[in-house]
């Protein structure tokens, strides 16, 4: 019994604290368009920013059209070259990452687009500036509802783990009550 | 099946109605746990697991959906301690999930519970059974009028809460009834494993798994 005890302890005090500063170096990055220009941001979980790290932009076939680095707020910007979707990916120099996507929509029209890229619209060239502006917003919406999505699924699941560790804990308790009055019984 | 945190409190009957299924379930939570055998917490624990995870499983029923419930099958293996663990994922749902409410927890613990130890006295003989086609029917009936039950419950409790309500407690019966089906199903294949490889859960003889 105590050398199951001892086991359950040693795994609590090295895997579990492990397991959440593995948590808090997770990354984060976040980017809008405004113009021609990407900015965004990258942070670790819990808000600390991201300092001096890589932000590469490929394009959808994956080859590289942009780099630059984040300074000491975890801010970065990027001039946009294409109309293309601009994947970012952020790279720490201890190789934590991140990544995120700006869809070629969200872009100005006026830029080339990216040989080899899928074709845009018809109409998004030359659409009225208004018209792209809305539907920044509205790829902006989707992005944020997805992510709102994810997240509460994940709050989800926690929810349920933490409510079965609880019944468990319980269990433990009643054992332990019901214990003490079998050794006072017998 | 769960009645809302605020729902019945609005009329001085309704909160009779509270404090009643408070001090009942109170006294039966107590039954039940002076009938814990050391033994048996694992298992209590495991099916008050399965009750609290049970509530997210929604079963699309029509035009809206319900989940399941597993009170039958609680009470034909954990028979009075079915209070305790009924009324610990209750108290869980209540506050991670907004199922249910604090002060609505007593009267929705009797509306879990009581179905359950009904289930128990009405079908612990029948559910020993050698015969696996017996097994599952004794199962489904479990599953389906404990949910059964459990809605005239509920809809007794709104019922009791004030003519306002009236109209409510007949949808809560109507809209319960394609889950005693969903749930007599779940509930009759989970009794008829139980028997092939746990039967001590419900303390009869192994079912023969072999034709």
């Amino acid at each position: 019994m105590s050398r199951t005890l001892l086991s359950v302890f040693t795994f609590c005090s090295t895997v579990l604290p492990a397991a959440s500063s593995a948590n808090a170096h997770q990354m984060d990055i976040l980017a809008h368009v405004h113009g021609s220009e990407i900015h965004g941001e990258a942070h670790f979980h819990g808000g600390v920013a991201a300092k001096n790290a890589t932000v590469t932009a490929l394009d959808p076939a994956g080859e590289k059209i942009g780099e630059t680095e984040t300074d000491e707020q975890g801010a970065f910007t990027l001039v946009a070259k294409f109309c293309c979707d601009h994947r970012l990916v952020v790279k720490t120099a201890d190789g934590h990452g991140a990544q995120c996507t700006i869809a070629a929509g969200q872009l100005p029209g006026s830029l080339p687009p990216r040989a080899g890229a899928p074709d845009q619209p018809a109409d998004h060239h030359d659409a009225s500036h208004e018209h792209d502006q809305s539907e920044s917003i509205r790829a902006d919406l989707a992005a944020l509802r997805e992510q709102l999505h994810g997240y509460e699924q994940k709050t989800r699941l926690r929810d349920v783990l933490g409510g079965i560790g609880y019944i468990l804990g319980i269990a433990g308790i009643a054992f332990y009550l019901l214990g003490l009055r079998r050794r006072e019984a017998g | 099946m769960h009645i809302y945190e605020g729902f019945l409190a609005a009329t001085p009957s309704g909160q009779a109605v509270l404090v009643a299924g408070a001090t009942a379930a109170a006294v039966a939570t107590a039954i039940g746990l002076k009938k814990i055998d050391y033994e048996r917490v694992p298992q209590i624990a495991v099916l008050s697991s399965a009750f609290f995870v049970a509530s997210l499983i929604h079963v699309p029923i029509g035009p809206s959906s319900e989940h399941l419930v597993l009170c039958g099958l609680l009470g034909l293996v954990l028979g009075w301690a079915a209070f305790p663990a009924v009324f610990v994922a209750l108290l869980l749902q209540a506050v991670f999930f907004s199922y249910g409410g604090l002060t609505t927890l007593g009267v929705n613990t009797l509306i879990m519970a009581v179905p359950a130890v009904s289930c128990h006295y009405l079908f612990r003989d029948a559910v020993r059974s050698r015969n696996e086609g017996t097994v599952f029917a004794v199962g489904f009936a479990a599953g389906g009028i404990a949910i059964l039950l459990g809605a005239l419950l509920a809809a007794g409790a709104i019922w009791a809460a004030g003519a306002e309500f009236r109209m409510f407690s007949k949808l809560v019966v109507l809209g319960h009834l394609p889950l005693v089906v969903v749930e007599g199903l779940v509930t009759g294949s989970v009794v008829v494993l139980l028997r092939k490889v746990r039967p001590e859960l419900l303390e009869a003889p192994l079912l023969a798994t072999s034709q």
